[in-house]
């Protein structure tokens, strides 16, 4: 096993342990802390896999950005553990049903033993900031156009749900 | 090198772990960072299939997809607080007000 691939293992695992400590943490403010941990690993990742631009903005964005409103909101309000996960047997059964068989079969279909047709050789393309400029400019100028608005859109809609009279 | 297979089973345990933590938390916004696993997850298929493929367009997508988390996150951290003003919980069994 190259060293290469041994790094691709390595951040997999490690953000699969950080994720499953999100979501096992009694306290919120573990948790915020972790899942910027597995956002910084899943950005190692996107290195590895030549998505130099996506790693970037996921840093940028994700641990910089987002995990800071996460911490913010966290102090804000009173923060307040909730107990253990107490709730009536019924919930916890439907919970199990539903998770077990998508589980079982979104795993099931990834573990059959199929030919996938990939191209003879891959890892060409490069995911630098040019490349992805370019194809976000010239053939997907609309869509972004359409993303912008929406964050037009969402800035109000905080706006106004801060205010002290809704 | 990496199987496309191993990728794929660690995005798709990623996204899994998310759905766990949406359907098992009661707290919001731990249920919120259960929220962004998912889209971590699907993150990690997109940008392993354009990898494998020779092609960036996936990469586009997980820009539209940060993008939408960012909206996403902004928007509910608006609601809890104005829902924390009126009632003093973080639980998410006691968010009724709408039950008929």
């Amino acid at each position: 096993m190259s060293l290469y691939s041994g790094f691709i293992y390595f951040f997999g695992i490690l953000s699969i342990f950080l994720g499953i400590m999100v979501i096992t943490r009694k306290n919120a403010i573990h948790s915020a802390v972790y899942l910027i941990f597995c956002i910084l690993s899943i950005a190692g990742l996107f290195f590895l896999l030549q998505a130099e631009f996506i790693a970037g903005i996921q840093i940028i964005v994700y641990a910089g950005g987002i995990m800071v409103i996460y911490v913010f909101t966290i102090l804000l309000i009173k923060l307040e553990v909730v107990k253990g996960l107490k709730r009536r047997w019924e919930i916890k059964l439907i919970t199990a049903i539903v998770f077990s068989a998508l589980s079982g079969e979104i795993l099931y279909l990834l573990l059959r033993k199929r030919e996938a047709l990939l191209p003879e050789e891959y890892g060409i393309a490069k995911g630098t900031v040019q490349a992805v400029g370019s194809y976000l400019l010239r053939d997907y100028l609309i869509p972004f156009e359409v993303v912008s608005l929406l964050l037009l859109v969402a800035m109000i809609g905080a706006i106004m749900l801060s205010r002290k009279k809704v | 090198m990496v199987p496309l297979n191993h990728l794929l089973i660690i995005g798709t345990i990623i996204f899994l772990i998310g759905i766990l933590g949406v359907l098992i938390r009661r707290n919001v916004i731990i249920i919120l960072m259960s929220i962004e696993l998912i889209l971590n997850g699907v993150n990690i298929i997109l940008v392993s299939f354009s990898y494998y493929l020779n092609s960036i367009k996936g990469h586009i997508f997980v820009l539209f997809i940060i993008t939408v988390a960012v909206a996403e996150a902004a928007l509910c951290f608006g609601l809890i607080v104005a829902f924390m003003r009126n009632k003093d919980t973080f639980d998410i069994d006691q968010m009724n007000i709408m039950k008929g």
